[in-house]
């Protein structure tokens, strides 16, 4: 007996072309099912329809049966008598999904309140217990907390919270892990199953990432421009999936196991050497007035890249890796070290620097639409950096070589008269991949240039970044939070935590036996996408500390497994192990 | 064209609204320069067998006339023309001295931008009106001065509006992309960051004219305007206010004027923000 | 919770208005000081001796920096001066005589525009895009376009001429009568303001994902206005209260003039165009320090309402 039934869904806005065609599925009782699919194939929508909350001018049809309730076209009455107590829902950025005029206590007491659940000392009782419930630490003193003095996994755990309070019978949770840490992400997950089986609800889980549905789901629904084009037991898709697109889907996220790295070669032309660089920068709290806290964001980094290498720089929020590459650029001043490009010493502001050297270092960016000028056409954007540092060149020859380019990484050369809102993001990380290396540069530095792209294309845009490298021996400086994409293309990896290199090795070692506990840690939170591989434990507990209070001794021993008495006082250097650089006192004794 | 000014411009012509006002301004505008043309009448010959007549289209008095005879027609359609150039100039004095102030600020930054701002923050605080009264007073009386008071009352709107963007643009990846590129200072001002200040700065535009025209027929109300026989709308309406028991047509006419092109120049600038700012627009 | 914090805050938002009330006393001072002519010089040519008498009764004889520093002093005794044109009052005299007055109608037409237009605002909000929504939305926007010098006559004439059923002047009224069309022109604009930055605001905050949350966990209308989107949606409002103060000034000149209340407004028209630079001075120093004291305890209350600034 299904508990929702979704027969025949269709929504639209306006004119528009429909975002959802015909969708039918149901829910059981206790089940979880995963809803997957690639951003803007309706994921979302599916959820804010069975929820009621789409906007006013959504014209929805079909039907939503919720236990014999007709939900498609129901009034907000109908609504509040399921919403909380026989579904709720979990949103992806609890930042921006938890009001932040209101203490966490009260924003969950209300919703008790509301709907009669309990009153008086009882509710403010059961706010405790299903805060204590979700692991938040001191619930009696978080209570009265506001959510921005929270960390985002603690978020995380409040908006859970406020939607068991009322036991519900279905919960859907919308990328609920998205916006927090691999390393948090595997507890957040870990939370939901557990407490999904205490309270007996059915999951639905909205996500891109097929290792979290393999995991967490027993059934999976995948979902191509608003048709579901297949569903089924995850094991079944998984291993005979049967839609073309579900295919792609699953070929463009193999188990991190399963990726190879790039053939070790040997580099011996060094381009980029970082000695001991430090950066720090200022930040002005909320609303202080005189106070700035200095934020050391990056301690004693020590690396090079040679020619036609690829180095991976890999850390989670807070590690310092952004600030580093921005450092390195010119875009920040570097308090302490010394960088050599090219046998010369850069340092201070970009302005500042040779233009042969600006020429010769260049930076495509996480966001592609952003780093693209809204009031320029696509092809001045490319042919802008041949302006400055081609200066022979005639319009002609500019006009041609920008045509080449475009053509190079893939988009048709009629999208030169384009504006960046004009393009899908895909289209625009192309055009920034053309735009960087249109100079011929020596180094190109990609800040999570892959990070918002979804599978199949970011596989396109890795291929189209190795060829590159092949053809003119570009060494590439990958910053990433993604342990697959890292593994994919790079010969070497530097792990940042908290502002400090903590294991610099080979790719083929770093993976294959990972020295400090942290890339053990990130690591094993990678969800694996085989359902026949149980959902591990969360490798590691706690989440990064504040860069503005950071731990004594190993900034990382709060959280590590392994801590003894030396880790809480001594800060570890680089030692080097058969060829491997690693920052912890036990390096060497440990075994990961 | 550059996509913002598209967007503005496709606005206008796809809101119903917006493209009436848009056209009435526009009519108003022609009317108050072809009229007096085609008008019998002079703003200001005196004619006392013909005081606070009714409007009638007989003698071509269609607004009536004034406590004097004078023709009120002539005279009002002089009055917007005054209240118009006013307006308009003294919002371009505010526009120049709030975009360069306000662009210096935001792209200097740090310590310079922080001393600009508090001394605007200053100056908001400011009963700026009682500033303008005592320099209206203090100094003779002239057109020029209009302006410049007007102009002194309004950049600061816009200082504040074109700091903003101007930081948050300074902060944006494609500015700092073209740094990396190696484009010069220079050429990232004119190129990366003005364009993109457009549509903001036309915006604002269309929502300082009006308050102009407030501060100006505040003024002329008060008697510290503009000076007889030349007049303005709000010259007008305190006029009409002595009159309006035996002749209400003096003080409604030329008040639903100043209404009405008040309300066309609000309502356009409202229309145009909600191209710039696409959370007002989404219902 | 840090009590200090907001303690530090507050006492730095008034040590930040010192300089700024310094400011608008030394740019009034120097613009009454470069004003040419004063009260004296359209009166019949008076004997040299006399001139010099009266300069050196109003100590107009000393250098600027000497009569900026006496006058920086009698200010911190509360010493506006004496007035030029009124003998023998001084101008604290007179502005004590004609604010609480002004305040009356101010205060009396502040009261009325918050309460409207919170509500109407709120109500517009509510049904946005509905035909009420609309209609408000229509009304406010003539409001903002009607300036208080066409809205007090155009409100006489009907009112007051046409129906007679309320004063047309402030002599002519009742106790209570003759408060009734001056509060309501002055109102009226900042009622309009008010409704559109109340609906503006309150739309924002519930197209936000925090009320869509809260819509989620099933709390109905009246539960996520009062205790989610209140708050957050009357913040713009408090940062509006400074130009609404500001308008409410410049109004009541207005006002004051058209109905003949003897109030500050009308003092300050009436001493500026008799050149009584003492009492200008005054007034303008006197509104400057009521604006920035308004100011600064808007300030602090934004700082108390918002969580986000009152703990660090």
């Amino acid at each position: 007996m299904s508990l929702l039934s979704v027969k025949n869904l269709r929504l639209g806005y306006g004119n528009d072309s429909p975002i959802l065609h015909d969708l039918s599925f149901d829910l059981s009782a206790g089940e979880s099912v995963g809803l997957v699919g690639e951003s803007g194939s309706g994921k979302t929508q599916t959820a804010f329809a069975i929820m009621g909350l789409l906007p006013g001018h959504a014209r929805l049809q079909g039907s939503i049966d919720f236990e014999g309730v007709e939900l498609c076209g129901a009034s907000a009455a109908v609504y509040n008598r399921l919403r909380s107590k026989r579904m709720a829902m979990v949103f992806q950025d609890p930042l921006q999904a938890l009001n932040p005029y209101v203490s966490v206590g009260k924003q969950l007491l209300q919703i008790l309140l509301e709907h009669r659940l309990a009153a008086g000392k009882a509710a403010e009782a059961r706010v405790l217990d299903m805060l204590r419930q979700v692991g938040l630490p001191e619930p009696s003193r978080q209570y009265h907390a506001y959510p921005h003095q929270l960390s985002g996994g603690m978020r995380q755990r409040v908006m859970i919270a406020a939607a068991l309070l009322g036991e519900p019978d279905v919960l859907i949770a919308d990328e609920p892990t998205t916006a927090l840490d691999v390393t948090v992400q595997a507890q957040i997950l870990d939370l939901l199953a557990r407490l999904k089986a205490r309270y007996g609800s059915a999951l639905l889980l909205i996500t891109h990432d097929l290792g979290i549905v393999a995991g967490s789901c027993e059934r999976m629904l995948v979902l191509d421009r608003g048709r579901l084009i297949e569903e089924g037991a995850t094991a079944a898709i998984f291993s005979a999936p049967q839609a073309v697109r579900s295919k792609a889907m699953l070929a463009a996220s193999p188990a991190i196991a399963d990726i190879d790295v790039p053939a070790q070669q040997v580099f011996d032309e060094t381009l980029l050497k970082v000695s001991n660089a430090s950066v720090s920068y200022f930040m002005k709290p909320f609303a202080a007035v005189w106070r700035r806290e200095e934020i050391r964001a990056v301690r004693d980094a020590t690396f090079s890249v040679a020619a036609g290498e690829t180095v991976a720089l890999v850390g989670e929020s807070g590690s310092g890796k952004t600030s580093l590459v921005r450092a390195l650029l010119g875009l920040l001043p570097l308090e302490g070290g010394a960088v050599q490009f090219l046998g010369a010493t850069v340092d201070g502001i970009v302005e500042r620097r040779a233009k042969s050297l600006r020429r010769d270092m260049q930076l495509v960016f996480q966001d592609p639409v952003a780093s693209l000028n809204p009031s320029m056409r696509v092809a001045a954007i490319v042919a802008e950096p041949l302006r400055v540092h081609a200066l022979t060149m005639n319009e002609n020859d500019r006009n041609t070589a920008v045509k080449k380019m475009l053509t190079r990484v893939g988009l048709p050369a009629d999208i030169g008269v384009r504006f960046p809102q004009q393009l899908s993001g895909g289209q625009a990380q192309r055009v920034a991949l053309a735009r960087a290396p249109i100079v011929d540069p020596k180094l190109l530095v990609l800040d999570e240039a892959v990070a918002a792209l979804d599978g199949e294309v970011r596989g396109e845009i890795l291929a189209l970044l190795k060829k590159e490298q092949a053809d003119r021996g570009l060494a590439l400086l990958f910053i990433s939070h993604d342990l697959s994409v890292v593994k994919s293309i790079s010969h070497r990896v530097l792990v940042m935590y908290l502002g400090r290199i903590c294991e610099h090795a080979p790719s083929r070692d770093l993976f294959a036996r990972p020295r400090h506990p942290y890339t053990r840690a990130l690591l094993d939170s990678v969800p694996v996408p085989d359902p026949n591989v149980a959902r591990r434990a969360p490798a590691v507990s706690g989440e990064v500390a504040s860069v503005t209070s950071l731990p004594t001794g190993c900034s990382f021993h709060p959280r590590c497994p392994h801590a003894i008495d030396i880790c809480r006082v001594q800060q570890p250097g680089l030692q080097s192990i058969d060829g491997i650089e690693v920052a912890c006192h036990r390096a060497a004794d440990l075994t990961l | 064209m550059s996509p913002t000014l598209l967007a503005l411009a496709q606005r206008i012509a796809s809101s119903r609204m917006v493209r009436g006002c848009t056209i009435m301004l526009l009519l108003t505008a022609v009317v108050a320069i072809i009229g007096p043309l085609l008008s019998p009448h002079s703003y200001q010959t005196v004619n006392f067998d013909l005081r606070l007549a009714a409007p009638s289209f007989g003698d071509w008095h269609v607004f009536g006339t004034d406590d004097l005879g004078r023709d009120l027609f002539v005279r009002t359609m002089m009055g917007v023309q005054i209240t118009l150039v006013v307006a308009v100039v003294a919002s371009l004095v505010s526009l120049i001295i709030g975009v360069i102030y306000g662009a210096v600020a935001g792209y200097v930054g740090g310590r310079v931008d922080a001393l600009m701002m508090r001394i605007v923050d200053a100056l908001y605080a400011l009963p700026f009106i009682f500033f303008v009264i005592l320099l209206m007073v203090a100094f003779e009386r002239n057109f020029l001065l209009i302006f410049v008071a007007i102009g002194a009352v309004n950049w600061l709107d816009m200082a504040r509006i074109v700091r903003g963007q101007t930081l948050a643009l300074k902060e944006r990846e494609f500015v700092a992309a073209a740094r990396i590129s190696g484009v010069s200072t220079p050429r990232i001002i004119f190129r990366h960051i003005t364009p993109n200040l457009l549509g903001v700065v036309v915006v604002y535009v269309t929502l300082t004219v009006p308050q102009a025209i407030l501060i100006e027929s505040f003024l002329s109300f008060l008697g510290l305007g503009i000076q007889e026989p030349r007049t303005s709308l709000g010259a007008l309406v305190e006029r009409g206010t002595g009159q309006m028991e035996q002749a209400p047509w003096v003080l409604l006419l030329p008040a639903a004027l100043l209404a009405v092109i008040l309300y066309c120049f609000n309502f356009l600038g409202d229309g145009l923000r909600d191209t710039l700012d696409p959370t007002e627009r989404n219902r | 919770m840090h009590k200090t914090g907001a303690i530090r805050f507050a006492l730095f938002r008034l040590l930040a208005a010192i300089p700024t009330l310094l400011l608008v006393i030394v740019i009034a001072f120097l613009m009454v000081h470069a004003a040419p002519g004063g009260p004296f010089d359209e009166e019949r040519r008076l004997p040299a001796a006399v001139e010099a008498n009266i300069a050196r009764a109003y100590h107009l004889d000393e250098p600027v920096a000497a009569q900026f520093l006496r006058y920086m002093n009698g200010l911190l005794h509360g010493d506006l001066g004496p007035s030029y044109s009124y003998h023998d009052r001084t101008v604290s005299e007179l502005i004590a005589k004609t604010f609480p007055l002004s305040l009356a109608v101010g205060g009396l037409a502040m009261l009325l525009a918050l309460l409207l237009g919170i509500s109407a605002g709120i109500t517009a909000a509510l049904r946005n895009g509905s035909r009420q929504d609309r209609i408000v939305s229509a009304l406010a926007m003539s409001g903002i376009s009607l300036p208080v010098f066409v809205i007090a006559p155009v409100l006489v004439l009907f009112f007051a001429v046409y129906a007679g059923v309320l004063p047309a002047s402030w002599s002519g009224g009742g106790s209570v009568s003759r408060f009734i069309l001056p509060v309501i022109a002055l109102a009226l604009p900042q009622i309009a303001y008010i409704t559109r930055l109340t609906r503006a605001s309150m739309i924002e905050v519930l197209n936000s994902d925090f009320i869509r949350t809260a819509r989620a966990q099933g709390l109905g209308t009246a539960t996520i206005v009062r205790r989610h989107a209140l708050k957050p949606a009357m913040l713009p409002l408090l940062s509006y209260m400074g130009p609404a103060i500001a308008g409410i000034l410049t109004g009541s000149v207005v006002v004051e003039q058209i109905f003949g209340i003897a109030g500050l407004g009308q003092q300050f028209v009436g001493a500026a165009v008799n050149r009584d630079y003492t009492l200008v001075l005054g007034c303008v120093i006197f509104y400057a320090t009521l604006v920035i004291v308004l100011n600064l305890f808007v300030d602090m209350l934004y700082g108390f309402l918002d969580p986000r600034i009152r703990q660090r």
